[in-house]
């Protein structure tokens, strides 16, 4: 099951989703999955960096990084019991 | 980018379906056959589709036509269908497809094959069947999904998510980014060329920093969270009294936040 999480109003609603997911097979590097619409960002784990250059990461709200932030270490707690063989 | 043009086929009432695409729309037998004819691969879209009989020498030739039907198609004339078209999808009790508006809107996108719009699992063989945005189809061997400690796939339970860009087989969900990446080498070198190298600036640094601190940009006493975005942003340099504010809270000498 991903780990969803829980988004203040109204990002929801405007589409958002912050999602640790159960599979992430080829990728060494522990990250959380930001999603919205056709779009998605992966942010890393270890060092709160976006790791891709597309799409462009200041197209996240800044909502959004916030209400991470202020979950990290329940997302990298998250992570870790996803991916026992490769913690954060 | 797209390698195939969209041909959606539909009276005036399919109108806003063609422009949801920027595509062609064919209607008359003489606009279906024209299309039949372009020397080029393609996507057709159809709600349904009128009869075939005056197409019946078409046959598949030699570009790639797939098509892609929204509602479902009874066997005798699926077979038909696949004499002109490869593969045929079209939602039924066990094949699922994206939600409309989502399906829209994936396939309008410039890379649509990154996308997942289809998918199947055929219990028999132990296999998850899926249909890329240009349909070309995927096959997964259910052992693939079966290595994470939290969920286990439920194969029965199959849904494409989030525009095509997950798959659920019951609780558990796996990316669309993680499929592709282990089973197109093209994609996986699209990927490689899409990330960034690691950020060394002081607002890089910075934000590693704070971060193994367990801190969000308001957890700062002495310095505002609009200062430390600004500075993270590389929107500005600090001062060094401010640096050293910052510093100060996080436990390190000034100039060691650029060794994080």
């Amino acid at each position: 099951m991903p780990y969803n999480l829980s988004l203040p109003s109204p990002l929801p609603n405007d589409g958002w989703k912050v999602k640790i997911l159960d599979n992430e097979l080829g990728f060494g590097e522990p990250h959380l999955t930001i999603r919205r619409g056709t779009k998605h960002w992966r942010m890393s784990l270890s060092d709160g960096e976006f790791m891709d250059k597309n799409p462009a990461p200041r197209d996240v709200a800044d909502e959004v990084i916030a209400a991470i932030e202020a979950d990290w270490n329940l997302l990298v707690k998250e992570w870790n019991i996803r991916h026992p063989s490769n913690p954060v | 980018m797209n390698t195939q043009s969209i041909i959606v086929v539909g009276g005036k009432e399919d109108e806003g379906l063609r422009e949801a695409l920027t595509a062609r729309r064919v209607f008359s037998p003489g606009e279906v056959r024209e299309a039949l004819e372009l020397q080029e691969n393609t996507l057709w879209v159809a709600r349904d589709l009128p009869p075939l009989h005056e197409f019946a020498d078409v046959g598949r030739g030699r570009y790639r036509r797939a098509l892609l039907l929204l509602g479902p198609v009874e066997s005798p004339r699926r077979s038909v269908l696949e004499t002109i078209f490869d593969p045929v999808v079209a939602p039924d009790n066990s094949m699922q497809i994206l939600p409309e508006d989502q399906l829209l809107e994936t396939l309008a996108t410039d890379h649509r094959e990154d996308y997942m719009l289809s998918g199947v699992y055929a219990a028999e063989d132990e296999m998850v069947l899926l249909y890329r945005g240009d349909l070309r189809p995927i096959t997964i061997s259910l052992q693939w999904f079966q290595n994470n400690p939290v969920a286990r796939p439920d194969p029965e339970d199959l849904e494409i998510v989030d525009y095509g860009q997950g798959l659920r087989l019951g609780e558990f969900e796996v990316g669309t980014r993680t499929i592709l990446y282990e089973f197109d080498a093209n994609y996986r070198r699209r990927q490689k060329e899409n990330r960034r190298e690691i950020d060394d600036s002081l607002g890089g640094c910075l934000r590693r920093l704070r971060l193994l601190r367990g801190m969000t940009q308001k957890d700062f006493q002495s310095v505002t969270p609009r200062t430390i975005r600004r500075i993270e942003q590389g929107e500005t340099d600090p001062r060094s009294a401010t640096l050293e504010k910052i510093a100060g809270e996080l436990g390190v000498e000034p100039d060691e936040i650029c060794g994080y």
